[in-house]
């Protein structure tokens, strides 16, 4: 596994502890009790653990000649980002048509949860990003292959 | 000029015109919602649009006909880098832009107020816009605003 590949498994790992993160809070605030909380806070601790992860991942190299980046590293991130700016409007598109089915054509939804709703989108791209670069090294076979 | 110059400057122009159109439109398509009603207002917003459309028609044909030369390739590597490239910045300005427009919002309504729901794909295709003169403007820019066969 070479080093892009590392950080796309690290942040795909980082982007679904933080989407259950965001679900615990959620839940959170419409439930009353102390498991909501300790829950959140365990798992709050957890991504913080995680977070450590790649001082010990990105160290080891794969092999003594192992450079940090080439030409075909730059192109998978490139296409990546595509995949990941695609997706973006895709994703808004959807998200400005279910809050319609939800409270009505006439309805009005608070600005507050405008930036929430964009983390949201902002946590599916990375997880996007990161499938897209493993998709494209072929899920870190030995020597990408 | 490149074939995917053309189509930066082309685009250029196109989204300009349309961010124009729709700020004009917006005052006329809200009188003709309102209660009494604006009754020129269709033929305006038709007319601008057939207007846009005509000259983004027009525009394309007389642009991609003319070839740079006999050799000219449809793109190459270089070409695919650069719109790479512009994706990338546009793909960070569209997090700029819509951060940008909840700022606006929280301050024209407050922290505690609301939107209509029909206000958000209007957003949404504001930032659209505004995302596709980024990408356009990235593009001309990396190939030095179109000089003689894109350098500089």
């Amino acid at each position: 596994m070479n080093k892009a590949q590392k950080g796309a498994w690290f942040t795909l790992g980082l982007a679904i502890l933080l989407l259950v993160f965001g679900i615990i809070i959620f839940t959170a605030m419409f439930t009353s009790g102390a498991t909501a909380t300790r829950l959140a806070l365990f798992w709050f601790l957890l991504i913080l653990t995680y977070m450590s992860v790649p001082i010990f991942l990105l160290r080891r190299r794969q092999s003594r000649s192992e450079i940090v980046v080439d030409e075909r590293d730059n192109c998978i991130r490139k296409n990546a980002v595509l995949a990941s700016f695609i997706s973006v409007w895709v994703l808004l598109f959807i998200t400005s048509i279910i809050p319609s089915y939800i409270v009505g054509q006439y309805g009005s939804i608070p600005v507050i949860l405008l930036p929430i709703i964009n983390f949201g989108i902002f946590l599916i791209i990375l997880l996007v990003y990161s499938v897209a670069i493993l998709v494209q090294y072929g899920w870190g076979g030995r020597k990408n292959e | 000029m490149n074939k995917t110059q053309k189509g930066a400057l082309f685009s250029l122009v196109n989204f300009l015109l349309l961010i124009i159109f729709s700020i004009h439109s917006i005052k006329i398509i809200r009188n003709i919602f309102s209660f009494g009603g604006y009754p020129n207002a269709l033929k305006i917003v038709l007319f601008w649009a057939f207007l846009i459309f005509g000259f983004m028609g027009l525009s394309a044909f007389l642009l991609y006909r003319k070839k740079q030369s006999c050799a000219e390739v449809g793109s190459d590597e270089r070409d695919g880098l650069i719109k790479k490239r512009a994706v990338l910045v546009c793909f960070i300005s569209v997090w700029i832009l819509l951060i940008s427009s909840y700022a606006v919002l929280w301050r024209i309504v407050g922290l505690d107020g609301s939107i209509p729901i029909c206000i958000l794909p209007l957003i949404y295709l504001g930032v659209f816009f505004a995302a596709m003169l980024v990408y356009n403007v990235t593009v001309l820019v990396q190939y030095g605003w179109g000089g003689k066969d894109g350098e500089k």
